[in-house]
């Protein structure tokens, strides 16, 4: 079959086309959704800085795609919105099928779900909290809301839950008396009554949890995935990357500084043992 | 800037309120900016919070839903969730891939900036709501905000707030307007205190209002305050001011005539300088105009005219008052103004100038006096035809005085005639004398003595007649003399047909120009006797050499005129030299001027005499055609005459003339040539004989040229040691032996001989050579004495002739003695020989001379004795031991009965004198015999030896050579 001179110029053009569709899946960006942890502006400067580094030094493009609340991050990774997310929440069994996969994480403590009332709340133990509104960041919050309202669940303890969209919404309104009390990661709690000068009483500690994992999605190549994972454990021995790490660090007020260190699955092997207890109302 | 300055309020509650509106608008523009700030921020909290309970609200809903898999409910819940929300659209997707998506409607146009919607848009996010249902995902639940909604919301927020914000400011701009006017009123007060001021009330004070704000009351007490400090102060000035202006006043009053003159023109005031100036009283002054007070002229011919003007006026006036008696006012007429600009009246103040500007004209006049004898002296340094001068001295003399009538008269003193005569603007003119001259000479006294005088005088003028004086109307007069030597005197005179009071400036200024004028007359006439003198001989008063030559060059170089021949006649006296020697220069002098006069009288009409200088005379004769007969006989008178005799001091003197003649062109084409050969001529006629003329021919400038050639080697003769001494021998008559030798000159040229001693001696006389030769000649002789007295051969005292020049030579008696001396020589055995107008020449000088000569012991002797012209006394003067006859009365004395009765004369007076007489020239036995029996001591010529050199004297006395045996042959025969 012979294709005429009109077929021959379209073939052409189609192939030209195609090439340049394959150059740009090469060139391909992957989102970057962390669990928002401060508020939008302070999460916006701490992460930005660290991706932008990280994607030079990988190699891959990565985007900052970041929402108000961790239910949007986790929304983020049901739809495949992003291939590269620092969360917690992908842990449920549910979820865990959908391959995503630990490489690493801050390193940094266990941290623990508290459930907390101001200092000067008449508030002493979680039966005092029976019918009192408990504010959370939001229910997505694994560390703050998940382990802490399981517990109140386990000891029967009746609350109405409230969520504040992130950490900061629900120390206002804790301390504003809108809530009673608030379910809390140990790690939060210590930097916001350290930056705010305030604090508060601790009703209960759940066991440890390893704090939010960096992960990437099964659309991610092996290569990529060693690149960014490479680029962000080695950010410390980098003059540029410690830098920014050293300004990230003050920018949250840590007690530590702030580095990513390679994580496994068995690092959050608490999470699933949480899950697998869970009674199945509350999964 | 300028325009930013521009736009700057200019009152004072217009900048408060500008200040203030500027002010709350910033902070009011801040404020809302920070509130609008935080209502959007709050606003999209709120609806983020709102967002999140809605989503909660339905999530719950849609759990429900999914779980039995009722989408529809899941879409309804969609709806639900967006009506009345801010949400854009609603989504549910569906983790298997599905998606349910709901718009909400868009019902409202925007209205809100773009800028407001991205503002909103960027601080929206999305909110996401994972459905979870028993640990299950099942989707994703997303609700997208309206962001232009929630902008218009806002916007609509912000415009209301605005205009509510405007509306306020209005609002409390006009009452904060309202406040500082009402505050700022209270100041009016100090314009109304102003306006007080303004009209008189100097004492008032601006008014306190109790309520007015503190600051503004301050201020009206610090203006009262000042205002009652400058009163005070100004109080005290004005007071001081006015005793000054009275003070000025005063002192105006004594210096100017001061008077005040209304609108109109009439005086209304007048102080007590004016009255007495204008020599009128008070009260009619005030009836009268300023220019009816005197009659004033601007300038000369300008008569002042003033019309009331308001502009000051200034001038300076000649004013005639009531008297006519003239004065110069400086007059300046101020016009004081009133409100409206009008004239009020006229201040004229009179400075009375009149002694300045008489002293200004007295310059000025003097000034052009002085200009005018300047450019006269300039003309009298240069002009060299005195008759203008004098006329420009007359017009100079009338010009300076302002007149029109001058007369110059300059006569000569000895010979009383006018030289100089000049007039200016005279009708009649006639000098008034007869003869002019002594009657200039009598008034001089008159116009030197009384300046101006004669304009008093019934006959104003010497210089002028009545006749003259009467036609010309001449009322004064001055006269000055010009006089400046002893040639000219005259009188210069400017006459006035008023009667003119001059001054004595006027007199200087004339004296002044007669005095250039005689300056000038005096170089003038010095000039004309410098010429003279230049080309004249002031002792004959005839031409001189000099005038000679150009009157010779002219003549040849004469065109087309120019005369065939021209003679000259080169005249030179004889025995002149002796005349002035013998005689005195003064003699001599007068010999020459009556020479002058007799050539003057041989001479024709077309021709000239010149004196040449001392005894040299010339005639050019022009000849039409050349008259070689005619020449002849004029030298042949001019020969006659200076040959006849010169009574001189009351003697006869005998001299004659050799006369030369040269003939142009014949003899030369060159003056100087003619005169020359003229002269080459005159010395032949000398050479032969004098006493007659000769023509200038070829050979004697060939004659010439050998004598000068002569001459040259004649001043080589002495170093070439070309003289030699011969000796004649004297003869005693009284024994016959020689008693003396006189030592005679010769030279001897090399290749020509012997030369005769007539051929070198006048020269060695003319060149001065005489007096090395003759020293020599006296060195020569003693050193043959000498030698001869080494060789024991018989000695005799030598004679040697001194001539004039010698005894001119102050030391000669040193020079004898010293030579005396170094030969060792006796004195005895020299005498000296001397003519006797050798002796004549300084007889003063010549008797010192010889008598120191004498006084070593060297004899003297008068040689050529009888030919002289000196008297007998002579002998007594000088120390004289000898007298020589001159040879030519020996040689005529047997023929000649006179010449014998001279010799004897001769002979006894010298015998009665005591002086030894030898006779020379004897040539004969007769002439010996003769002398013989008159008694003559010796003799000396050829009858007994020729002069020989001294080897052959030597040999004669060897020989014992001696008159005695041709005595004994001859006379005892």
């Amino acid at each position: 079959v012979t294709l005429s001179p009109y077929s021959k110029i379209v073939v052409f053009i189609l192939s030209f086309a195609l090439s340049k569709m394959a150059f740009s899946e090469e060139l391909k960006f992957y989102n970057f959704s962390p669990v928002n942890q401060y508020n939008l502006n302070l999460s916006a400067s701490f992460w930005n800085p660290i991706i932008k580094y990280v994607s030079e030094k990988s190699g891959v493009n990565l985007t900052l795609k970041l929402g108000r609340t961790s239910a949007d991050t986790t929304s983020y990774v049901l739809t495949q919105e992003v291939d590269f997310a620092f969360t917690n929440h992908i842990f449920s069994p549910e979820r865990v099928k959908m391959g995503w996969k630990v490489f690493g994480r801050r390193n940094a403590p266990p941290i623990e779900g508290k459930i907390v009332v101001p200092a000067d709340s008449p508030i002493q133990n979680l039966l005092q909290l029976e019918g009192q509104e408990v504010v959370y960041p939001g229910p997505e919050a694994f560390i703050a809301y998940k382990v802490p309202s399981a517990e109140l669940a386990r000891q029967k303890i009746t609350t109405s839950a409230v969520f504040a969209g992130n950490m900061d919404g629900a120390f206002s309104q804790l301390l504003s008396g809108k809530a009673q009390a608030m379910g809390v990661n140990s790690q939060l709690l210590s930097g916001y009554a350290e930056r705010e000068g305030k604090s508060f009483r601790v009703l209960w500690t759940s066991p440890p949890f390893n704090d939010l994992a960096l992960m990437a999605s099964p659309r991610v190549s092996a290569k990529e995935l060693d690149a960014v994972a490479k680029a962000f454990f080695d950010m410390p021995q980098d003059a540029y990357g410690s830098k920014i790490l050293r300004e990230a660090t003050e920018l949250v007020h840590a007690e530590a500084s702030i580095t990513f260190i390679p994580a496994t699955e068995a690092d959050y092997a608490s999470y699933r043992d949480f899950y697998k207890n869970l009674p199945e109302y509350n999964k | 800037m300028n325009f930013l300055k521009s736009l700057r309020p200019k009152s004072l509650t217009s900048r408060i309120l500008a200040m203030l509106s500027i002010l709350i608008i910033t902070f009011l523009t801040a404020g809302l900016g920070l509130f609008y700030r935080n209502q959007l921020l709050q606003h999209i909290e709120e609806i983020q919070d709102t967002a999140s309970m809605l989503i909660e609200v339905a999530a719950q809903a849609v759990e429900e839903s999914v779980v039995i898999g009722d989408y529809d409910t899941i879409k309804r819940t969609l709806e639900r969730t967006l009506a009345r929300s801010p949400f854009k659209s609603a989504l549910f997707i569906d983790l298997s891939g599905g998606v349910i998506r709901l718009q909400a409607p868009d019902k409202r146009p925007e209205k809100a900036p773009d800028w407001i919607v991205s503002e909103v848009a960027a601080r929206l996010f999305d909110v996401n709501r994972p459905i979870t249902v028993g640990g299950k995902d099942y989707g994703v639940m997303r609700l997208s905000f309206n962001a232009e909604k929630i902008a218009n919301e806002l916007y609509d927020l912000v415009l209301q707030a605005t205009l509510l914000a405007l509306f306020f400011l209005l609002i409390s701009l006009a009452l904060m307007g309202f406040m500082i006017k009402r505050s700022l009123a209270h100041l009016g007060n100090l314009y109304s205190y102003e306006a007080e001021i303004a009209s008189g009330a100097v004492a008032a004070e601006a008014m306190l209002v109790a309520d007015a704000p503190m600051e503004i009351q301050e201020a009206i007490k610090a203006v009262n305050r000042t205002a009652a400090s400058m009163r005070n102060h100004f109080g005290q000035r004005i007071e001081s001011l006015m005793n000054t202006l009275v003070q000025h006043k005063n002192a105006l009053d004594e210096v100017s005539i001061v008077c005040e003159v209304s609108a109109s023109g009439r005086i209304t005031y007048v102080n007590e300088r004016f009255v007495e100036s204008s020599q009128r009283s008070k009260a009619e002054l005030l009836e009268l105009t300023i220019d009816q007070v005197w009659t004033g002229m601007s300038s000369a011919r300008q008569p002042w005219q003033w019309a009331p003007e308001n502009q000051v006026w200034n001038g300076e006036l000649r004013l005639t008052g009531q008297t006519g008696t003239a004065k110069w006012h400086q007059r300046t007429i101020i016009p004081i103004l009133d409100d409206t600009g009008g004239v009020e009246k006229y201040i004229c103040i009179d400075i009375d100038i009149t002694d300045r500007k008489e002293f200004e004209v007295a310059i000025l006049d003097n000034a052009r006096r002085q200009n005018l004898i300047a450019l006269f002296g300039q003309q009298a340094l240069i002009e060299e035809d005195v008759g203008a001068l004098g006329k420009l001295a007359t017009l100079t003399a009338a010009q300076g005085l302002e007149l029109n009538k001058a007369v110059l008269s300059v006569v000569d003193r000895s010979s009383r005639r006018v030289i100089l005569e000049s007039e200016v603007g005279m009708a009649q003119w006639k000098i008034n004398t007869s003869p002019l001259g002594d009657d200039i000479i009598s008034g001089i006294d008159y116009c030197s003595d009384v300046p101006g005088g004669s304009g008093k005088s019934a006959t104003p003028s010497k210089l002028l007649p009545n006749s003259v004086i009467e036609n010309d109307g001449i009322r004064s007069s001055v006269e000055v003399t010009v006089t400046g030597s002893e040639v000219f005197v005259g009188i210069l005179g400017v006459y006035s047909t008023i009667d003119y009071p001059f001054t004595r400036e006027d007199i200087s200024y004339v004296q002044t120009l007669a005095n250039l004028l005689a300056a000038a007359l005096e170089r003038d006439d010095a000039k004309k006797r410098l010429t003279y003198l230049a080309e004249n001989d002031s002792l004959t008063d005839l031409p001189n050499r000099w005038f000679l030559n150009n009157y010779l060059r002219e003549a040849i170089q004469r065109k087309p005129s120019a005369p065939e021949a021209i003679s000259v006649l080169f005249i030179d006296l004889d025995r002149f030299k002796t005349v002035n020697d013998t005689m005195g220069h003064s003699v001599g002098d007068e010999l020459l001027i009556q020479a002058s006069r007799r050539l003057e009288d041989c001479m024709a009409e077309k021709g000239l005499v010149a004196r040449l200088g001392g005894d040299e005379f010339s005639i050019v004769v022009t000849h039409r055609s050349y008259s070689e007969r005619f020449i002849k006989s004029l030298a042949t008178d001019v020969v006659d005459a200076l040959a006849k005799p010169f009574t001189l001091r009351g003697q006869d003197i005998f001299v004659s003339a050799s006369v030369g003649i040269a003939t142009y062109p014949q003899d030369g084409c060159d003056a100087g040539v003619i005169l020359k050969n003229a002269d080459t001529a005159m010395y032949n006629a000398k050479k032969s004989g004098r006493n007659n003329y000769q023509f200038y021919n070829f050979e004697m400038n060939e004659s010439e040229i050998k004598r000068l050639h002569t001459e040259t080697l004649l001043r080589g003769a002495l170093d070439r040691d070309e003289f030699i001494l011969h000796f004649q021998p004297k003869v005693s008559l009284a024994d016959g032996n020689i008693s003396g030798l006189e030592a005679l000159l010769r030279w001897n040229r090399p290749e020509q001989g012997l030369v005769s001693p007539a051929d070198f001696i006048p020269m060695l006389e003319e060149t001065g050579l005489i007096i090395p030769v003759g020293a020599w000649v006296i060195r020569k002789v003693c050193e043959t004495l000498r030698n001869w007295q080494a060789d024991n051969i018989k000695v005799v005292p030598v004679a040697i002739n001194l001539s004039a020049r010698q005894l001119q030579v102050k030391d000669l008696a040193k020079t004898v003695k010293a030579i005396l001396e170094e030969y060792g020589i006796d004195p005895q055995l020299l005498e000296f020989e001397l003519t006797e107008s050798v002796l004549m020449i300084d007889p003063e000088a010549a008797v010192e001379i010889l008598r120191d000569i004498k006084s070593y012991g060297i004899r003297l002797s008068v040689d050529d004795f009888g030919t002289g012209y000196s008297s007998l006394a002579y002998l007594k003067r000088f120390p004289i031991d000898t007298l020589k006859i001159d040879r030519a009365f020996i040689k005529d004395i047997i023929d000649n009965h006179e010449d014998a009765a001279i010799t004897r004369a001769v002979i006894v007076l010298a015998h009665e004198l005591d002086l030894t007489v030898i006779a020379e020239g004897v040539e004969t036995f007769e002439q010996l015999e003769l002398l013989i029996e008159n008694g003559c001591d010796q003799i000396q010529g050829y009858l007994f030896s020729k002069p020989v050199p001294s080897d052959a004297w030597a040999a004669m006395i060897e020989s014992s050579f001696s008159l005695q045996p041709q005595l004994a042959e001859d006379i005892l025969v």
